[in-house]
């Protein structure tokens, strides 16, 4: 895996936004990380780089927030409170996934066997410094 | 006497009225994956442009599904939404069963809807509309391996001179989505010598309509077959799967398998 070693949140914000360049319809990001690593944080500066207008907010509660003001459609999710995929498959997160846009999934890891092989992963791990995090990337 | 049916379950959603005696007029949708938008103003349409008043529709009937998640609630709750407001029999339609309409003494007829991942939900139905495989969430292969088995069977069976072809026929967004694999089989079939005819059925007539639904639905309201609002209620089929796999250990297999594929990256 790729490791990248994010000092700050400016650090963030590129990465964030570099990665929402490349982005192409049907593309799935996970977000594997324990609480507090920023995968929300990581979460809106993408969107932010896929030029979503809207404020992104936390996803916890209402499982799946769609943006439609970007480049591309994009559906966030976070699973954390779900029980387990088959949930995920209830409420149609499959059709989201190949729908068009980007899905970006929090927690990915509770349900890694709903998706796409070709889903781009990231690991979020701490630094040794405060502050800072390593992104382990399968891309 | 009339029942309105709606189909949400494909790439397109649609409607249609059938006649006691088999006479049925259609709307589709234009865009894909648009049903909720379109459903109920295009049922009023449909109403309108055949001039009978609602009070004359006898049932209303839902494709239940497998097949697309949204639409299946969308279909399943519309209908229970007109059953409920008009006081209404329901009539469910199971979706992949509703292609043995298409079994016309001819052709094996093989429904494939994308359940992504290999997966399908499908069925291998005779020429007269028996069961080959019985409709179910399956691995595409499972399902070619049916078919071949069925073939391998026919050919056994014929005694002496050249055996009977036989003509396979699929259905369904299934044939988009796996169509490489599709012409695979195909060809693996020609190289092997099996006497089998294999077509993708053209687009006009590859996915579920409403015609299919209400013709089926016709069928079974004939059979007394009706429900309660109540007991209309969506067939997504793969839950059931999922949760023996939860239930079995399985699926947490496979998640740590899934996992360990991405980290191996």
């Amino acid at each position: 895996m790729r490791e990248v070693i994010i000092r700050n949140e400016d650090d963030t914000r590129a990465f964030g936004h570099e990665l929402a360049k490349s982005l192409e319809p049907n593309t799935v990001i996970a977000l594997i990380g324990d609480l507090g690593t920023g995968k929300t944080t990581l979460s809106k500066y993408i969107a932010e780089g896929l030029g979503v207008k809207e404020t992104i907010t936390s996803p916890t509660f209402t499982i799946v927030l769609e943006y439609h003001s970007g480049r591309l459609p994009l559906y966030h999710f976070d699973v954390y409170r779900i029980e387990d995929s088959a949930d995920l498959f209830e409420i149609g997160a499959e059709e989201y996934f190949y729908k068009g846009g980007v899905s970006i999934v929090e927690w990915a890891d509770m349900v890694a066997e709903i998706l796409p092989d070709e889903t781009l992963c990231i690991f979020i791990e701490y630094g040794e410094k405060e502050g800072e995090r390593i992104y382990k990337c399968t891309f | 006497m009339y029942i309105l049916a709606l189909e949400t379950t494909g790439p397109l959603g649609s409607v249609a009225i059938i006649d006691d005696k088999g006479n049925v007029a259609q709307k589709t949708s234009g865009q894909e994956m648009n049903h909720l938008k379109e459903l109920m103003p295009m049922a009023q349409q449909l109403i309108d442009e055949l001039g009978i008043e609602k009070k004359e529709l006898t049932a209303v009937a839902a494709s239940i599904g497998p097949g697309s998640f949204t639409g299946i609630r969308i279909g399943v709750s519309s209908a229970r939404a007109i059953a409920q407001a008009l006081n209404l029999p329901a009539v469910g339609v199971r979706t992949l069963d509703a292609f043995k309409e298409k079994c016309n003494g001819s052709s094996v007829i093989v429904p494939i809807f994308n359940a992504r991942r290999g997966q399908v939900y499908g069925g291998v139905f005779d020429e007269e509309g028996g069961d080959i495989l019985k409709s179910g969430p399956y691995m595409l292969e499972d399902v070619l391996e049916a078919i071949k088995v069925e073939l391998a069977d026919r050919f056994q069976s014929t005694s002496c001179g050249m055996p009977l072809t036989s003509k396979v026929v699929f259905y369904g967004d299934g044939v988009d989505a796996y169509e490489e694999r599709l012409d695979d089989f195909t060809e693996q079939l020609r190289q092997e010598k099996v006497a089998v005819i294999v077509e993708k059925a053209p687009k006009e007539v590859r996915y579920q309509d409403g015609e299919m639904i209400a013709r089926v639905a016709l069928k079974q309201f004939c059979k007394g077959e009706t429900l309660s609002v109540e007991q209309l209620l969506p067939d997504y089929m793969r839950a059931t799967e999922a949760e023996q796999k939860l239930k079995d250990g399985s699926l947490q297999r496979e998640r740590a398998a899934k996992l360990a594929r991405f980290k191996a990256r």
